[in-house]
Protein backbone atom coordinates (compact mmCIF):
# COMPACT_ATOMS: atom_id res chain seq x y z
CA UNK A 1 0.00 0.00 0.00
CA UNK A 2 1.66 3.31 -0.89
CA UNK A 3 2.45 6.11 2.00
CA UNK A 4 -0.17 8.83 2.03
CA UNK A 5 1.27 12.28 1.70
CA UNK A 6 3.05 13.25 5.09
CA UNK A 7 0.73 10.51 7.27
CA UNK A 8 4.08 9.21 8.33
CA UNK A 9 7.74 10.85 7.88
CA UNK A 10 10.78 9.51 6.52
CA UNK A 11 14.12 10.44 8.62
CA UNK A 12 14.59 13.55 6.47
CA UNK A 13 11.67 14.97 6.86
CA UNK A 14 10.80 14.29 10.48
CA UNK A 15 14.77 15.41 11.11
CA UNK A 16 14.09 18.74 9.19
CA UNK A 17 10.90 19.68 10.91
CA UNK A 18 12.39 19.13 14.39
CA UNK A 19 15.43 21.58 13.05
CA UNK A 20 13.03 23.98 12.40
CA UNK A 21 11.55 24.26 15.38
CA UNK A 22 14.13 27.47 15.47
CA UNK A 23 14.22 29.54 12.54
CA UNK A 24 17.11 28.40 10.49
CA UNK A 25 17.61 29.09 6.27
CA UNK A 26 18.46 26.03 4.15
CA UNK A 27 22.57 25.70 4.68
CA UNK A 28 21.70 25.71 8.42
CA UNK A 29 19.51 22.82 7.83
CA UNK A 30 22.09 21.02 5.86
CA UNK A 31 24.93 21.37 8.66
CA UNK A 32 22.52 20.90 11.73
CA UNK A 33 20.75 17.06 10.50
CA UNK A 34 23.98 15.57 10.10
CA UNK A 35 25.44 17.34 13.42
CA UNK A 36 22.60 16.07 15.69
CA UNK A 37 22.37 12.70 14.42
CA UNK A 38 25.76 11.93 14.81
CA UNK A 39 26.52 11.68 11.22
CA UNK A 40 23.76 9.18 11.18
CA UNK A 41 21.05 10.87 9.02
CA UNK A 42 22.38 13.46 6.34
CA UNK A 43 20.23 15.50 3.86
CA UNK A 44 21.46 15.95 0.55
CA UNK A 45 20.86 19.35 -1.06
CA UNK A 46 18.30 18.42 -3.94
CA UNK A 47 16.03 16.31 -1.12
CA UNK A 48 16.39 19.59 0.77
CA UNK A 49 15.41 21.94 -1.69
CA UNK A 50 12.36 19.28 -2.52
CA UNK A 51 11.02 19.11 1.21
CA UNK A 52 11.35 22.84 2.01
CA UNK A 53 9.10 23.13 -1.45
CA UNK A 54 6.46 20.49 -0.40
CA UNK A 55 6.42 21.42 3.34
CA UNK A 56 5.94 25.27 2.28
CA UNK A 57 2.84 23.88 -0.28
CA UNK A 58 1.64 21.82 2.32
CA UNK A 59 1.48 24.79 5.22
CA UNK A 60 3.79 22.79 7.28
CA UNK A 61 6.35 25.41 7.55
CA UNK A 62 6.74 29.27 6.36
CA UNK A 63 9.02 31.79 5.16
CA UNK A 64 10.38 34.19 7.43
CA UNK A 65 13.43 36.12 6.31
CA UNK A 66 14.45 36.53 2.94
CA UNK A 67 18.13 37.90 2.43
CA UNK A 68 18.84 38.20 -1.27
CA UNK A 69 18.77 34.58 -1.96
CA UNK A 70 19.31 33.03 1.70
CA UNK A 71 15.72 32.28 3.11
CA UNK A 72 14.68 31.51 6.98
CA UNK A 73 12.23 29.05 7.63
CA UNK A 74 10.03 27.68 10.39
CA UNK A 75 7.76 25.04 11.70
CA UNK A 76 4.00 25.58 11.48
CA UNK A 77 1.10 24.56 13.83
CA UNK A 78 0.59 21.87 11.31
CA UNK A 79 4.01 20.83 10.61
CA UNK A 80 4.58 20.64 14.99
CA UNK A 81 1.17 18.59 14.55
CA UNK A 82 2.59 15.74 12.37
CA UNK A 83 5.72 16.02 13.98
CA UNK A 84 4.63 15.36 17.22
CA UNK A 85 2.26 12.48 15.72
CA UNK A 86 5.43 10.95 13.98
CA UNK A 87 7.11 10.81 17.25
CA UNK A 88 3.64 9.72 19.48
CA UNK A 89 3.78 6.60 16.60
CA UNK A 90 8.00 6.04 16.94
CA UNK A 91 7.42 5.85 20.70
CA UNK A 92 4.54 3.79 20.60
CA UNK A 93 6.80 1.35 18.22
CA UNK A 94 9.52 1.35 20.62
CA UNK A 95 7.11 0.66 23.60
CA UNK A 96 5.88 -2.23 21.52
CA UNK A 97 8.98 -3.30 21.39
CA UNK A 98 10.02 -2.98 24.56
CA UNK A 99 6.91 -4.76 26.06
CA UNK A 100 7.24 -7.71 23.83
CA UNK A 101 10.72 -8.34 24.31
CA UNK A 102 11.08 -7.09 28.36
CA UNK A 103 14.33 -5.20 26.81
CA UNK A 104 14.83 -1.55 28.84
CA UNK B 1 41.70 20.28 -31.75
CA UNK B 2 37.57 20.64 -30.99
CA UNK B 3 36.48 23.00 -28.38
CA UNK B 4 33.34 22.02 -28.86
CA UNK B 5 30.90 19.27 -30.02
CA UNK B 6 27.46 17.87 -30.19
CA UNK B 7 25.25 14.41 -29.87
CA UNK B 8 22.36 14.03 -30.32
CA UNK B 9 19.89 13.77 -28.00
CA UNK B 10 19.09 10.17 -27.40
CA UNK B 11 17.39 10.23 -24.03
CA UNK B 12 14.00 10.92 -22.90
CA UNK B 13 13.12 13.76 -21.05
CA UNK B 14 12.74 12.61 -17.22
CA UNK B 15 15.57 9.49 -18.03
CA UNK B 16 17.63 10.46 -15.24
CA UNK B 17 19.39 7.40 -14.75
CA UNK B 18 20.35 7.23 -18.83
CA UNK B 19 21.55 11.33 -18.76
CA UNK B 20 23.73 11.05 -15.57
CA UNK B 21 25.46 7.82 -17.25
CA UNK B 22 26.10 9.68 -20.68
CA UNK B 23 27.07 12.82 -19.03
CA UNK B 24 29.85 11.38 -16.70
CA UNK B 25 30.96 9.06 -19.37
CA UNK B 26 31.20 12.49 -21.90
CA UNK B 27 33.29 14.06 -18.80
CA UNK B 28 35.65 11.31 -18.79
CA UNK B 29 36.58 11.56 -22.15
CA UNK B 30 37.41 15.31 -21.52
CA UNK B 31 33.81 16.46 -22.45
CA UNK B 32 31.44 18.81 -19.43
CA UNK B 33 27.61 19.93 -20.79
CA UNK B 34 27.31 23.13 -22.20
CA UNK B 35 23.78 23.49 -23.47
CA UNK B 36 21.24 20.79 -23.54
CA UNK B 37 18.45 20.95 -26.10
CA UNK B 38 15.45 19.06 -27.97
CA UNK B 39 17.55 17.37 -30.98
CA UNK B 40 21.45 17.08 -29.51
CA UNK B 41 23.35 18.19 -26.70
CA UNK B 42 26.00 21.01 -26.65
CA UNK B 43 29.65 19.70 -24.96
CA UNK B 44 32.91 21.56 -24.78
CA UNK B 45 36.25 20.23 -24.02
CA UNK B 46 37.79 19.73 -20.64
CA UNK B 47 40.18 18.05 -18.61
CA UNK B 48 39.47 14.03 -19.03
CA UNK B 49 38.31 13.38 -15.68
CA UNK B 50 34.97 11.58 -13.55
CA UNK B 51 32.71 14.13 -12.43
CA UNK B 52 29.32 13.50 -10.41
CA UNK B 53 26.78 14.29 -12.25
CA UNK B 54 23.05 14.44 -10.91
CA UNK B 55 19.95 15.54 -12.57
CA UNK B 56 16.85 17.19 -10.99
CA UNK B 57 13.85 18.44 -11.68
CA UNK B 58 12.05 21.89 -10.35
CA UNK B 59 8.19 21.93 -11.17
CA UNK B 60 7.99 25.91 -12.04
CA UNK B 61 11.32 25.93 -13.67
CA UNK B 62 10.45 26.64 -17.42
CA UNK B 63 12.36 27.74 -20.50
CA UNK B 64 9.85 30.82 -20.99
CA UNK B 65 10.71 32.16 -17.54
CA UNK B 66 12.77 35.63 -17.84
CA UNK B 67 15.32 33.80 -15.39
CA UNK B 68 15.99 31.62 -12.72
CA UNK B 69 13.03 31.28 -10.41
CA UNK B 70 12.98 31.06 -6.55
CA UNK B 71 12.88 27.22 -6.23
CA UNK B 72 15.79 26.85 -8.74
CA UNK B 73 17.94 29.70 -6.78
CA UNK B 74 16.85 27.57 -3.51
CA UNK B 75 18.60 24.67 -5.40
CA UNK B 76 21.30 26.50 -6.50
CA UNK B 77 22.22 28.06 -3.29
CA UNK B 78 21.32 24.41 -1.20
CA UNK B 79 23.54 22.55 -3.86
CA UNK B 80 26.83 25.11 -4.09
CA UNK B 81 26.78 24.72 -0.32
CA UNK B 82 26.83 20.98 -0.89
CA UNK B 83 30.13 21.11 -3.48
CA UNK B 84 27.27 20.70 -6.92
CA UNK B 85 28.01 23.81 -9.50
CA UNK B 86 24.94 24.07 -11.88
CA UNK B 87 26.29 23.99 -15.19
CA UNK B 88 23.58 23.85 -17.56
CA UNK B 89 19.30 23.99 -16.93
CA UNK B 90 17.02 23.15 -20.00
CA UNK B 91 13.19 24.01 -18.89
CA UNK B 92 12.47 21.69 -15.29
CA UNK B 93 15.91 20.01 -16.25
CA UNK B 94 18.75 20.98 -13.73
CA UNK B 95 22.16 19.31 -14.29
CA UNK B 96 24.90 19.77 -11.49
CA UNK B 97 28.57 18.69 -11.60
CA UNK B 98 30.90 18.07 -8.54
CA UNK B 99 34.29 17.66 -8.94
CA UNK B 100 35.03 16.26 -5.47
CA UNK B 101 35.95 12.51 -5.53
CA UNK B 102 32.80 11.28 -2.68
CA UNK B 103 30.25 14.36 -3.02
CA UNK B 104 27.50 14.04 -0.36
CA UNK B 105 24.32 12.89 -3.14
CA UNK B 106 21.82 15.76 -3.66
CA UNK B 107 18.99 13.23 -3.49
CA UNK B 108 19.08 11.06 0.36
CA UNK B 109 15.19 10.47 0.17
CA UNK B 110 13.24 8.33 -2.26
CA UNK B 111 9.90 9.35 -1.27
CA UNK B 112 10.74 12.81 -1.25
CA UNK B 113 12.62 12.29 -5.10
CA UNK B 114 9.29 10.32 -5.95
CA UNK B 115 7.01 13.54 -5.09
CA UNK B 116 9.55 15.91 -6.68
CA UNK B 117 9.84 13.87 -10.25
CA UNK B 118 6.07 13.39 -9.90
CA UNK B 119 4.98 17.16 -9.51
CA UNK B 120 7.43 18.07 -12.37
CA UNK B 121 6.09 15.56 -14.52
CA UNK B 122 2.22 16.72 -13.78
CA UNK B 123 3.09 20.15 -14.43
CA UNK B 124 5.72 19.12 -17.88
CA UNK B 125 5.71 16.31 -19.86
CA UNK B 126 2.10 15.08 -18.31
CA UNK B 127 0.52 17.97 -20.01
CA UNK B 128 2.01 17.63 -23.26
CA UNK B 129 0.91 14.43 -23.26
CA UNK B 130 -2.72 15.69 -22.91
CA UNK B 131 -2.22 18.35 -25.76
CA UNK B 132 -1.00 15.68 -28.18
CA UNK B 133 -3.72 12.84 -26.80
CA UNK B 134 -6.65 15.93 -27.50
CA UNK B 135 -5.07 16.80 -30.27
CA UNK B 136 -4.70 12.73 -32.08
CA UNK B 137 -8.59 12.20 -30.98
CA UNK B 138 -9.61 15.75 -32.72
CA UNK B 139 -7.60 14.26 -35.59
CA UNK B 140 -8.67 11.26 -35.94
CA UNK B 141 -13.02 12.09 -35.23
CA UNK B 142 -12.11 14.51 -38.03
CA UNK B 143 -10.88 11.97 -40.40
CA UNK B 144 -13.47 9.40 -39.30
CA UNK B 145 -16.22 11.86 -39.75
CA UNK B 146 -14.84 12.91 -43.26
CA UNK B 147 -14.28 9.02 -44.30
CA UNK B 148 -18.21 8.94 -43.33
CA UNK B 149 -19.34 11.49 -45.77
CA UNK B 150 -17.18 10.96 -48.65
CA UNK B 151 -14.83 7.87 -48.47
CA UNK B 152 -13.46 8.13 -51.55
CA UNK B 153 -12.56 11.55 -51.10
CA UNK B 154 -10.02 10.30 -47.59
CA UNK B 155 -9.61 6.55 -49.69
CA UNK B 156 -7.67 8.01 -52.48
CA UNK B 157 -5.79 10.85 -51.01
CA UNK B 158 -3.05 9.56 -49.40
CA UNK B 159 -2.61 12.97 -47.21
CA UNK B 160 -5.76 12.16 -45.60
CA UNK B 161 -5.00 8.33 -45.44
CA UNK B 162 -2.25 8.18 -43.62
CA UNK B 163 -3.61 11.05 -40.75
CA UNK B 164 -5.45 7.83 -39.68
CA UNK B 165 -2.42 5.52 -38.92
CA UNK B 166 -0.94 8.96 -37.67
CA UNK B 167 -3.37 10.21 -35.14
CA UNK B 168 -3.77 6.51 -34.25
CA UNK B 169 0.01 6.39 -33.35
CA UNK B 170 -0.67 9.77 -31.61
CA UNK B 171 -3.08 8.51 -29.46
CA UNK B 172 -1.31 5.67 -28.66
CA UNK B 173 1.97 7.41 -27.50
CA UNK B 174 -0.29 9.77 -25.04
CA UNK B 175 -1.60 6.97 -23.73
CA UNK B 176 1.66 4.82 -22.88
CA UNK B 177 2.69 8.15 -21.70
CA UNK B 178 -0.31 9.31 -19.41
CA UNK B 179 -0.71 5.49 -18.11
CA UNK B 180 2.98 4.78 -17.50
CA UNK B 181 2.93 7.82 -15.72
CA UNK B 182 0.38 6.74 -13.31
CA UNK B 183 1.75 3.35 -13.07
CA UNK B 184 5.21 4.75 -12.69
CA UNK B 185 4.12 6.56 -9.61
CA UNK B 186 2.39 3.47 -8.15
CA UNK B 187 5.12 1.92 -7.88
CA UNK B 188 7.39 4.39 -6.92
CA UNK B 189 6.00 5.51 -4.03
CA UNK B 190 5.76 1.47 -2.64
CA UNK B 191 9.36 1.32 -3.52
CA UNK B 192 10.24 4.40 -1.88
CA UNK B 193 8.73 2.85 1.45
CA UNK B 194 11.47 0.03 0.77
CA UNK B 195 14.02 3.18 0.43
CA UNK B 196 14.65 2.46 -2.93
CA UNK B 197 14.02 5.14 -5.87
CA UNK B 198 12.18 3.48 -8.94
CA UNK B 199 13.50 5.39 -12.03
CA UNK B 200 10.65 6.82 -14.26
CA UNK B 201 9.59 4.03 -16.79
CA UNK B 202 10.86 5.28 -20.36
CA UNK B 203 9.45 2.09 -22.43
CA UNK B 204 12.41 2.31 -24.83
CA UNK B 205 11.26 -0.26 -27.20
CA UNK B 206 7.50 0.87 -27.14
CA UNK B 207 8.85 4.61 -28.17
CA UNK B 208 11.40 2.76 -30.86
CA UNK B 209 8.54 0.83 -32.45
CA UNK B 210 6.15 3.70 -31.58
CA UNK B 211 9.34 6.31 -33.43
CA UNK B 212 9.90 3.58 -36.65
CA UNK B 213 5.98 3.46 -37.33
CA UNK B 214 5.74 7.29 -37.22
CA UNK B 215 8.78 7.47 -39.90
CA UNK B 216 6.93 4.85 -41.79
CA UNK B 217 3.66 6.71 -41.94
CA UNK B 218 5.94 9.85 -42.68
CA UNK B 219 7.12 8.07 -45.14
CA UNK B 220 3.57 6.64 -46.97
CA UNK B 221 2.21 10.53 -46.54
CA UNK B 222 4.65 11.35 -48.72
CA UNK B 223 4.57 8.76 -51.15
CA UNK B 224 1.16 10.31 -51.17
CA UNK B 225 2.63 13.62 -52.62
CA UNK B 226 4.12 11.97 -55.39
CA UNK B 227 4.56 14.20 -58.34
CA UNK B 228 3.69 16.33 -55.98
CA UNK B 229 7.28 17.74 -54.69
CA UNK B 230 6.43 21.61 -54.79
CA UNK B 231 3.64 21.25 -52.62
CA UNK B 232 6.07 19.11 -50.18
CA UNK B 233 8.59 21.88 -50.17
CA UNK B 234 5.79 24.80 -49.80
CA UNK B 235 4.82 22.97 -46.80
CA UNK B 236 7.83 22.35 -45.52
CA UNK B 237 9.53 25.64 -45.71
CA UNK B 238 7.06 27.66 -43.67
CA UNK B 239 6.94 24.46 -40.83
CA UNK B 240 10.75 24.57 -40.41
CA UNK B 241 10.78 28.69 -40.46
CA UNK B 242 7.49 28.96 -37.93
CA UNK B 243 9.98 26.47 -35.40
CA UNK B 244 13.00 28.59 -36.08
CA UNK B 245 10.95 32.36 -35.39
CA UNK B 246 9.36 30.56 -32.57
CA UNK B 247 12.13 29.06 -30.30
CA UNK B 248 13.93 32.34 -31.29
CA UNK B 249 11.11 34.75 -30.62
CA UNK B 250 11.03 32.94 -27.01
CA UNK B 251 14.96 33.27 -26.51
CA UNK B 252 14.60 37.04 -27.30
CA UNK B 253 11.43 37.66 -25.14
CA UNK B 254 13.17 35.55 -21.98
CA UNK B 255 16.19 37.99 -22.48
CA UNK B 256 14.01 41.15 -22.85
CA UNK B 257 12.83 40.16 -19.13
CA UNK B 258 9.04 39.30 -20.59
CA UNK B 259 7.30 37.20 -17.56
CA UNK B 260 6.53 33.83 -18.41
CA UNK B 261 2.98 34.59 -18.97
CA UNK B 262 3.56 37.14 -21.52
CA UNK B 263 6.78 35.36 -22.92
CA UNK B 264 3.70 32.31 -24.09
CA UNK B 265 1.43 34.48 -25.06
CA UNK B 266 3.32 36.12 -27.45
CA UNK B 267 5.40 32.69 -28.67
CA UNK B 268 1.93 30.95 -29.03
CA UNK B 269 0.79 34.11 -30.58
CA UNK B 270 3.24 34.02 -33.12
CA UNK B 271 3.32 30.32 -33.93
CA UNK B 272 -0.50 30.61 -34.57
CA UNK B 273 0.30 33.71 -36.91
CA UNK B 274 3.07 32.18 -38.43
CA UNK B 275 0.77 28.76 -39.22
CA UNK B 276 -2.15 30.78 -40.65
CA UNK B 277 0.40 32.27 -43.02
CA UNK B 278 1.90 28.75 -43.70
CA UNK B 279 -1.59 27.56 -44.40
CA UNK B 280 -2.25 30.89 -46.53
CA UNK B 281 1.11 30.56 -48.78
CA UNK B 282 -0.16 27.17 -49.23
CA UNK B 283 -3.37 27.23 -49.98
CA UNK B 284 -2.27 30.21 -52.64
CA UNK B 285 0.35 28.21 -53.96
CA UNK B 286 -2.26 24.88 -54.30
CA UNK B 287 -4.56 27.79 -56.58
CA UNK B 288 -1.75 29.62 -58.24
CA UNK B 289 0.42 26.58 -59.20
CA UNK B 290 -2.46 23.83 -59.72
CA UNK B 291 0.38 21.85 -57.69
CA UNK B 292 -2.33 19.38 -56.13
CA UNK B 293 -3.99 18.99 -59.61
CA UNK B 294 -2.81 15.47 -61.65
CA UNK B 295 -2.48 18.01 -64.80
CA UNK B 296 -0.89 21.04 -65.63
CA UNK B 297 -2.52 23.64 -67.81
CA UNK B 298 -1.09 24.17 -71.36
CA UNK B 299 -2.42 27.93 -71.39
CA UNK B 300 -5.26 30.05 -71.10
CA UNK B 301 -8.79 31.52 -73.10
CA UNK B 302 -11.23 33.89 -72.41
CA UNK B 303 -14.99 33.10 -72.01
CA UNK B 304 -17.72 34.91 -70.29
CA UNK B 305 -15.25 37.92 -70.07
CA UNK B 306 -12.98 35.88 -67.21
CA UNK B 307 -9.68 34.01 -68.10
CA UNK B 308 -9.78 30.03 -68.17
CA UNK B 309 -7.24 27.41 -68.15
CA UNK B 310 -7.12 25.36 -71.17
CA UNK B 311 -5.69 22.00 -70.84
CA UNK B 312 -4.59 18.92 -73.25
CA UNK B 313 -4.50 16.01 -71.32
CA UNK B 314 -5.20 12.35 -72.34
CA UNK B 315 -9.18 11.24 -71.89
CA UNK B 316 -9.99 7.28 -72.73
CA UNK B 317 -13.00 8.33 -73.88
CA UNK B 318 -13.92 11.85 -75.91
CA UNK B 319 -16.97 13.24 -77.44
CA UNK B 320 -15.42 13.21 -80.82
CA UNK B 321 -15.61 9.39 -80.99
CA UNK B 322 -20.03 9.57 -80.52
CA UNK B 323 -20.24 11.93 -83.46
CA UNK B 324 -19.13 14.36 -85.58
CA UNK B 325 -18.18 17.93 -83.78
CA UNK B 326 -18.59 21.42 -85.26
CA UNK B 327 -15.20 22.88 -85.73
CA UNK B 328 -13.65 24.48 -82.58
CA UNK B 329 -10.33 23.99 -80.10
CA UNK B 330 -11.37 21.42 -76.88
CA UNK B 331 -9.63 21.52 -73.47
CA UNK B 332 -9.44 17.97 -72.21
CA UNK B 333 -8.72 17.96 -68.47
CA UNK B 334 -7.93 14.85 -66.44
CA UNK B 335 -7.73 16.00 -62.71
CA UNK B 336 -7.91 13.36 -59.06
CA UNK B 337 -5.84 11.40 -56.98
CA UNK B 338 -4.95 7.73 -56.27
CA UNK B 339 -3.55 5.15 -53.40
CA UNK B 340 -2.76 2.11 -53.38
CA UNK B 341 -6.47 1.80 -51.65
CA UNK B 342 -8.87 4.10 -54.15
CA UNK B 343 -7.93 6.50 -57.02
CA UNK B 344 -10.56 8.92 -58.62
CA UNK B 345 -9.87 10.78 -61.62
CA UNK B 346 -12.53 13.40 -63.20
CA UNK B 347 -12.25 13.76 -67.14
CA UNK B 348 -13.85 16.69 -68.42
CA UNK B 349 -13.51 18.23 -72.18
CA UNK B 350 -15.22 20.89 -72.91
CA UNK B 351 -15.29 23.94 -76.29
CA UNK B 352 -13.51 26.88 -75.85
CA UNK B 353 -16.12 28.98 -77.84
CA UNK B 354 -19.16 29.96 -76.26
CA UNK B 355 -21.40 29.17 -78.49
CA UNK B 356 -20.66 25.35 -78.81
CA UNK B 357 -21.70 24.99 -75.14
CA UNK B 358 -23.97 22.54 -75.40
CA UNK B 359 -21.24 20.00 -76.62
CA UNK B 360 -19.74 18.91 -72.90
CA UNK B 361 -18.87 15.42 -71.53
CA UNK B 362 -17.70 14.71 -68.09
CA UNK B 363 -17.08 11.61 -66.10
CA UNK B 364 -15.25 10.46 -63.25
CA UNK B 365 -13.26 7.00 -63.15
CA UNK B 366 -13.41 5.43 -59.46
CA UNK B 367 -11.29 2.16 -59.15
CA UNK B 368 -11.42 0.93 -56.00
CA UNK B 369 -8.36 -1.90 -55.32
CA UNK B 370 -9.36 -3.45 -51.84
CA UNK B 371 -12.31 -5.54 -52.59
CA UNK B 372 -13.28 -4.87 -49.21
CA UNK B 373 -14.62 -1.47 -49.28
CA UNK B 374 -16.50 -1.67 -52.82
CA UNK B 375 -19.42 -1.72 -51.33
CA UNK B 376 -18.76 1.19 -49.22
CA UNK B 377 -17.20 4.12 -52.07
CA UNK B 378 -20.05 2.60 -54.26
CA UNK B 379 -22.86 3.49 -51.66
CA UNK B 380 -20.82 6.54 -50.84
CA UNK B 381 -21.56 7.11 -54.82
CA UNK B 382 -24.69 6.53 -55.23
CA UNK B 383 -25.92 8.35 -51.69
CA UNK B 384 -24.48 11.40 -52.98
CA UNK B 385 -27.60 12.16 -54.72
CA UNK B 386 -30.83 12.28 -52.06
CA UNK B 387 -34.07 13.24 -52.49
CA UNK B 388 -35.22 16.20 -50.50
CA UNK B 389 -37.29 15.16 -47.41
CA UNK B 390 -39.47 16.74 -44.85
CA UNK B 391 -41.52 15.18 -42.06
CA UNK B 392 -41.36 12.40 -43.80
CA UNK B 393 -43.17 14.03 -47.11
CA UNK B 394 -41.08 13.83 -50.55
CA UNK B 395 -40.41 17.73 -51.53
CA UNK B 396 -37.92 17.14 -54.28
CA UNK B 397 -37.35 13.30 -55.97
CA UNK B 398 -33.60 13.45 -56.77
CA UNK B 399 -32.07 10.09 -56.53
CA UNK B 400 -30.11 7.27 -58.66
CA UNK B 401 -32.99 4.39 -59.86
CA UNK B 402 -31.06 0.89 -60.74
CA UNK B 403 -31.66 0.28 -64.66
CA UNK B 404 -30.81 -2.10 -67.05
CA UNK B 405 -26.83 -2.95 -66.57
CA UNK B 406 -26.71 -5.39 -69.22
CA UNK B 407 -27.67 -2.23 -71.96
CA UNK B 408 -24.53 -0.53 -70.51
CA UNK B 409 -21.93 -3.89 -70.52
CA UNK B 410 -21.87 -3.35 -67.33
CA UNK B 411 -22.59 -5.57 -63.86
CA UNK B 412 -24.91 -2.85 -62.35
CA UNK B 413 -26.02 0.51 -63.71
CA UNK B 414 -28.31 3.16 -62.37
CA UNK B 415 -29.64 6.03 -63.34
CA UNK B 416 -30.30 9.79 -61.99
CA UNK B 417 -33.78 10.48 -61.66
CA UNK B 418 -34.46 14.25 -60.90
CA UNK B 419 -38.16 15.21 -60.11
CA UNK B 420 -40.28 13.61 -63.24
CA UNK B 421 -37.66 13.40 -65.16
CA UNK B 422 -34.88 10.98 -65.96
CA UNK B 423 -31.07 13.09 -66.42
CA UNK B 424 -28.32 11.82 -68.33
CA UNK B 425 -26.32 10.99 -65.58
CA UNK B 426 -24.83 7.42 -64.96
CA UNK B 427 -23.62 5.47 -62.00
CA UNK B 428 -21.86 2.22 -64.25
CA UNK B 429 -19.99 -0.75 -62.37
CA UNK B 430 -17.22 -1.99 -64.55
CA UNK B 431 -15.46 -4.96 -62.16
CA UNK B 432 -13.86 -2.87 -59.86
CA UNK B 433 -14.11 -0.10 -61.54
CA UNK B 434 -17.37 2.99 -60.78
CA UNK B 435 -18.17 5.45 -63.37
CA UNK B 436 -20.08 8.29 -63.26
CA UNK B 437 -21.11 9.62 -66.39
CA UNK B 438 -22.91 12.84 -67.18
CA UNK B 439 -24.17 13.01 -70.97
CA UNK B 440 -25.75 15.94 -72.76
CA UNK B 441 -27.90 13.54 -74.67
CA UNK B 442 -29.46 10.51 -74.16
CA UNK B 443 -26.64 7.37 -75.83
CA UNK B 444 -27.36 5.10 -78.36
CA UNK B 445 -27.18 1.58 -78.05
CA UNK B 446 -24.12 1.82 -80.18
CA UNK B 447 -22.65 5.03 -77.85
CA UNK B 448 -23.10 2.67 -75.01
CA UNK B 449 -21.19 -0.35 -76.60
CA UNK B 450 -18.45 2.33 -77.12
CA UNK B 451 -18.48 3.66 -73.52
CA UNK B 452 -18.53 0.26 -71.91
CA UNK B 453 -15.18 -0.73 -74.17
CA UNK B 454 -13.15 2.92 -73.36
CA UNK B 455 -13.98 2.64 -69.63
CA UNK B 456 -14.02 -0.45 -68.50
CA UNK B 457 -10.86 -1.69 -66.76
Amino acid sequence: MAREKFKTLTEQMFYVLLCLREERCGIDILAWVPEVTDQRVTVGSGTLYNLLEQFLEEDMIRETKVEGRKRSYLITEKGQEMLRREYDRLHAQAEDYRRLTGER
Amino acid sequence: MRESCRKPAVFAFYDRAKIVQTLERMSEQGWVLEKPGAFYWKYRQAEPKHRHVSVLYVSDASEFNPGPTRSQELLEELGTADGWTLVASWGQMQIYYSEESDPAPMETDPATQVEAVHRAMAKGGIQGAWLHLADGVLMEALILWQLCRDPVMVLSQGFMLWLLPDGLLMILSALIDLVGWRLWYRKAVAAAERGVYLEVWNFRAVSWILSTASVLVLGLTLLGFAGRIGLLVIALIPVLLTHVLVSRLMDFCRKRGYSKRANLAVTLGAAVACTLLAIGIMAFAVIHFHVLEASKPVGTYQKYGREWDVYQDDLPLRLEDFEVLPETDWSLEKRGRGTFLVSSYDYLQWPLSEQKDLFELRYTMTDVKLPALYDLCRNSILQSQQDEVQHGEVLLVNHYEPINAADWGAEAAWQLRWDDSMLEKYVLCYGNRIVELDLVDAPTAQQRQLIAERLKP
